[in-house]
């Protein structure tokens, strides 16, 4: 008799891992499509308040404080900036969460003359990141960015471009600018699942404006 | 170009007409004496090598002919002439001490350079004799990184079909599971237990 529970035991645990097992099985037949961006201005933000600082001039360049904030009101985005360097293989470092952007301190600090680069990431392995919805922005968008010392930079959208990582413009993308500009950079185009990784890169070029 | 305040109306002093190319940068500096002032329009390098910064120099001084700049006392620009643009030099990222020495004054400035910029250093007289001013004309990532970002995980992105196999391997699982707990259930009897009612 003391043979005959744990029999039976396994015996009932036996069908019920093969009812998981063939449940599981059903239910991830199925392919799921690429989730959709919601159409511009659907939850956008209202703009940034207070005084917008003017452009810098190249005769006498300002020190500039830290960039701490980002808000793209038409797309709904707003997150801290954290710091971020180089990778060990001199790539740049991404955040290491999928819901905050970064400032890359190599590059020229926000409304400072030069590109400023921010990086973001578009999705976690479950759902949309904080640059999800960077691909819907247009020319003439507006981009805040809030600095250490309190101070308003407004920047607009010049242009959105995607291109494959192995054909990155580095020189267009962290090269020179002869005024403030920011780049927002996410990744976009196909994933390859055998690598877990996006092959492209979305780059969001923007300039700063005066008010 | 109209002087400093003059209505948008007014009559140029200096006029000429610039193709501007796309992705180009330009600079447009008034040159020469007073009679002879034009319009130069320069098209800009904004390529600096890795851990370098442009430098090119500007000889605006009407009272030092030529001149020659220097950078810590190496020469850059052996001889300036007076409305002269000179080619960009690539310098080391630092802080140098840039000189303009003409046969009548000299004039230096400490100037700092940072990797992926780009600066124009104008010769001028001053009210005190040859003065130099440094202007940043562009900047970059001083450190540029290599490549693109890694930044989506594919969460959002379309996908097929998950693999069946962790869900054969789970059906698999039961079925030994249920053979051998079936198997010892009938060694041991459950059948006459349960027919008879215990």
């Amino acid at each position: 008799m003391s043979f005959r529970r744990p029999a039976a035991i396994i015996f009932a645990a036996g069908l019920v891992v093969i009812a998981a097992g063939t449940g599981g099985l059903m239910l991830t037949r199925h392919s799921t499509l690429a989730m959709r961006p919601v159409a511009a201005g659907v939850g956008a933000l209202p703009a940034p308040t207070g005084p917008i600082v003017a452009p810098p001039q190249s005769a006498a360049p300002r020190p500039v404080a830290a960039p701490v904030s980002l808000t793209i009101p038409l797309i709904g985005v707003t997150t801290k900036l954290i710091r971020l360097g180089l990778a060990s293989d001199g790539s740049l470092q991404v955040p290491p969460t999928t819901s905050v952007a970064g400032w890359y301190t190599g590059s020229p600090r926000p409304g400072a003359t030069g590109s400023a680069i921010i990086v973001g990431h578009i999705d976690s392995v479950s759902g949309p990141g904080v640059f999800f919805r960077l691909p819907e922005l247009r020319k003439g968008d507006q981009v805040y960015i809030r600095r250490a010392d309190g101070t308003l930079v407004k920047f607009l959208v010049t242009s959105v471009r995607q291109y494959l990582k192995d054909q990155f413009p580095t020189q267009a993308v962290y090269g020179p600018t002869p005024d403030a500009e920011l780049r927002l950079i996410t990744c976009g185009g196909a994933f390859d699942s055998a690598t877990g990784h996006y092959l492209s890169n979305i780059v969001v070029y923007a300039t700063e404006a005066s008010r | 170009m109209r002087a400093a305040g003059a209505s948008a109306s007014s009559q140029p002093v200096l006029s000429t007409s610039v193709t501007i190319d796309a992705d180009h940068a330009y600079t447009v500096a008034g040159m020469g004496p007073e009679k002879g002032l034009r319009l130069q329009v320069m098209d800009d390098d904004l390529t600096t090598p890795p851990g370098k910064a442009l430098v090119r120099v500007i000889q605006a001084s009407l009272k030092q002919q030529t001149v020659k700049v220097t950078c810590n006392g190496t020469t850059i620009v052996p001889k300036a002439a007076f409305a002269s643009v000179s080619s960009y030099q690539a310098i080391p990222a630092g802080t140098w001490t840039m000189a303009a020495i003409g046969s009548g004054g000299t004039a230096t400035q400490s100037v700092t350079l940072a990797a992926g910029t780009v600066h124009t250093l104008v010769v001028l007289d001053g009210s005190n004799g040859l003065e130099m001013i440094s202007l940043e004309d562009a900047a970059g990532a001083g450190k540029p990184p290599l490549g693109g970002a890694s930044t989506g995980f594919g969460g959002t992105a379309p996908h097929g079909p998950g693999s069946p196999l962790p869900w054969a391997a789970l059906i698999g699982a039961g079925s030994l599971l249920a053979l051998t707990g079936g198997l010892r259930l009938r060694r041991h009897g459950l059948s006459r237990q349960l027919h008879s009612g215990v």
